[in-house]
């Protein structure tokens, strides 16, 4: 039963750390007033990213950095179109998702020559915390992780604080409320929102890479599979609070750790597998109630 | 030609020849040659009328989803869920189409479409719902709805409860009194042979028929006067008393139902049944040829001609140079990219313009 419970406990963290780097970061931007639905294609391109550097250069630490910078820079061409260019933010972002897709695909036969996935590459691999990681349970389920796990609830922490206490978090705050007003009192609305996006960038970055060269180590074709569409479901049922954020991904987490689990049953496994889509679905619905998005949402300015 | 034509079609030209100038791009790092690879892509797919009556099979689905995008978006939709209406349509349709031998054709197969039609609207009215009672957006449930759809019909193949007995991964056959033949078929019946390996079939006069059908409900009609107003404009029109979530609700579910029927050309002429996985990824495309059509039925046809040319012209690209399929995706997203941003350019162009007037004016004064 313990082993159980640990397995579950263990892989749900694992599984949550997707949605909670990617929505954390997705919130920021949607804090100031930019819708990030490109978290999809912004992971996958980052995905690949990772999987190509480390399969060149051997090493998953510089994969993952160039993972974070792809992941920017896809987030400030993102901006270039809806915060300069002014365009349809849902559209755009679809159209972005797309390009992502292809570009992957395109990418994995000219640079593998296959259809399907890249070869395994070199990946990051767990660290067990010395002590913590013997606690009875609590360790095997929160100290015998990814690197990237830990960092995770520390960026958490940290996406907190800024939001909370801090004039950069405020004012990310008010441009997503009233871009007027902030603009009034002297603030570069514009500036901010690229900043807010390519922070927003580099968090779906960290996600993607730790998708494929942490979760997994390897890339396969279409591997988010809507996971960036159901982290910003993450955002809405957290109500942009980071806190309940991460714990909103932690519940997306569970369902994903639950499916695999329930695999070994004798269920028919597409009935498991559809378990997060209609998770989302139903949470979507029900237990969202009012609007709590940032007044200026999907406006330019 | 009517200058608001030309205003309304300008953004469509430039962003299809600033895509495929990046794709040039992309074709030199390739090592090939773009002029030879463009000419291959868009010239030899009309190269005989052979071709030319398979690149109008090719459209069909294309022109069908992406009038059922048109639809939804009038009402200010985002229907993303064509791809799982489109496929729980088509095994709706493969279903009904193994049931009835003894009907004759002209009463069976609109029998069939109609439940297609049916099953693709409330899969569409189910995301609508939920958008309109409870405020869940759309384009995210759309986007699940999708996943659900395709993991339910794998289960119904794969799982064996509608499967073909020997080959993997599709249905039975459907009756022959539920067929599409194509023009292959039909001329080989007659003792000709010209038409042989054209797989055009009856589903493209359908398709052409609801461009009609759907040019006349937003020109002509009061539901599609109504429908553009609440996209238009909800708060003034509810004030006008109109039921706006009623509309949209009709919309969602014409929407659906038009993808619904998308892929018969497919699954009761081509494929007599339903194969797993047969749909590349058309619910996504309709997008595409919608806003590359400029959300007009007209312009969806012109947008379907020149995405199902390049679809089709990529086989001959990929037969010759070793540029992958995907590169098609590739245009064809940068396209929507450019299309998107337009309307900044236009208007930096239009400053860039008056300014170079001014400075001109200044220089002469």
């Amino acid at each position: 039963m313990i082993d159980i419970i640990e397995s579950i406990g263990a892989s749900t963290i694992r599984m949550a750390m997707i949605y909670m780097l990617a929505a954390t970061g997705s919130n920021m931007a949607e804090k100031s007033g930019i819708l990030n639905l490109t978290i999809e294609g912004n992971m996958l391109v980052s995905a690949f990213t990772a999987v190509v550097i480390s399969y060149f250069t051997g090493s998953p630490l510089v994969a993952l950095v160039g993972a974070i910078m792809v992941g920017m820079i896809f987030g400030a061409f993102y901006g270039l179109l809806v915060i300069t260019g002014k365009a349809d933010q849902m559209i755009s972002s679809l159209a972005l998702n797309m390009f992502a897709a292809g570009l992957t695909t395109y990418m994995l036969i000219a640079v593998f020559g296959s259809a399907g996935a890249t070869p395994r590459v070199a990946a990051i691999p767990e660290l067990s915390i010395p002590v913590l990681s013997s606690i009875p349970i609590i360790g095997k389920i929160f100290f015998v992780q990814s690197p990237i796990v830990y960092a995770g609830f520390i960026l958490v922490g940290v996406a907190y604080y800024v939001l909370k206490h801090t004039k950069f978090g405020l004012r990310i705050i008010t441009v997503g409320e009233n871009p007027m007003a902030a603009s009034t009192v002297g603030i570069n609305v514009r500036r901010l929102r690229y900043f807010a996006i390519i922070i927003a960038g580099a968090m779906g970055g960290i996600a993607g890479g730790y998708l494929s060269i942490s979760l997994s180590s390897q890339f396969v074709k279409n591997m988010t599979a809507g996971r960036g569409y159901i982290a910003l479901s993450t955002v809405i049922i957290g109500k942009h609070k980071p806190i309940n954020i991460a714990l909103a991904a932690l519940l997306f987490g569970f369902c994903e750790a639950l499916q695999i689990r329930l695999q070994l049953l004798d269920v028919p496994t597409q009935f498991i597998q559809i378990i997060p889509y209609v998770v989302t679905v139903v949470v979507i619905t029900f237990f969202v109630g009012k609007d709590d998005n940032p007044s200026a949402i999907a406006q330019p300015f | 030609m009517n200058k608001n034509i030309i205003k309304s079609i300008a953004p469509s030209v430039v962003s299809v020849l600033a895509g495929l100038l990046i794709g040039a791009v992309i074709i030199l790092f390739n090592g090939e040659n773009p002029l030879s690879v463009y000419f291959a892509m868009l010239v030899q797919p009309l190269s005989s009328y052979k071709n030319i009556l398979n690149v109008l099979y090719v459209i069909t689905p294309l022109i069908m989803v992406g009038l059922a995008f048109v639809v939804a978006i009038n009402a200010d939709m985002i229907n993303l869920g064509l791809e799982g209406q489109l496929l729980l349509g088509g095994i709706a349709a493969t279903y009904v189409a193994t049931l009835f031998p003894a009907l004759p054709w002209f009463i069976y197969i609109p029998m069939i479409m109609f439940c297609a039609m049916i099953v693709g609207a409330l899969w569409a009215l189910l995301p609508g719902y939920l958008k309109l009672r409870f405020g869940a957006s759309e384009i995210v449930t759309c986007i699940m709805l999708n996943y659900v759809a395709q993991y339910m019909i794998n289960y119904i193949i794969s799982g064996g409860l509608f499967k073909h007995p020997d080959i993997a991964q599709r249905t039975p056959y459907i009756l022959d009194n539920a067929h599409f033949p194509s023009l292959s078929e039909i001329g080989m019946n007659h003792g000709t042979k010209i038409f042989r390996g054209v797989q055009v079939n009856p589903m493209f006069l359908i398709a052409i028929v609801t461009v009609v059908l759907v040019y006349i409900l937003f020109t002509k009609t009061k539901w599609g006067y109504k429908i553009n107003a609440v996209g238009l404009n909800i708060k003034a029109s509810t004030a006008n008393r109109m039921h706006s979530k009623k509309i949209m609700m009709l919309a969602m579910a014409l929407s659906g139902g038009i993808a619904g029927i998308s892929a018969m050309g497919e699954v009761l002429g081509t494929f007599n049944g339903f194969v797993e996985g047969f749909s590349p990824g058309y619910g996504f495309s309709g997008i595409s040829v919608a806003l590359l059509g400029r959300k007009h039925p007209v312009g969806v046809v012109l947008a379907a001609l020149f995405f199902g040319l390049l679809n089709q012209g990529m086989i001959y690209v990929g037969a010759n140079t070793s540029i992958p399929k995907d590169f098609v995706k590739i245009i064809q997203t940068l396209i929507i990219i450019f299309i998107m941003i337009s309307p900044y350019l236009e208007e930096r162009w239009n400053s860039y313009v008056k300014s170079r007037t001014k400075a001109r004016a200044g220089r002469l004064g």
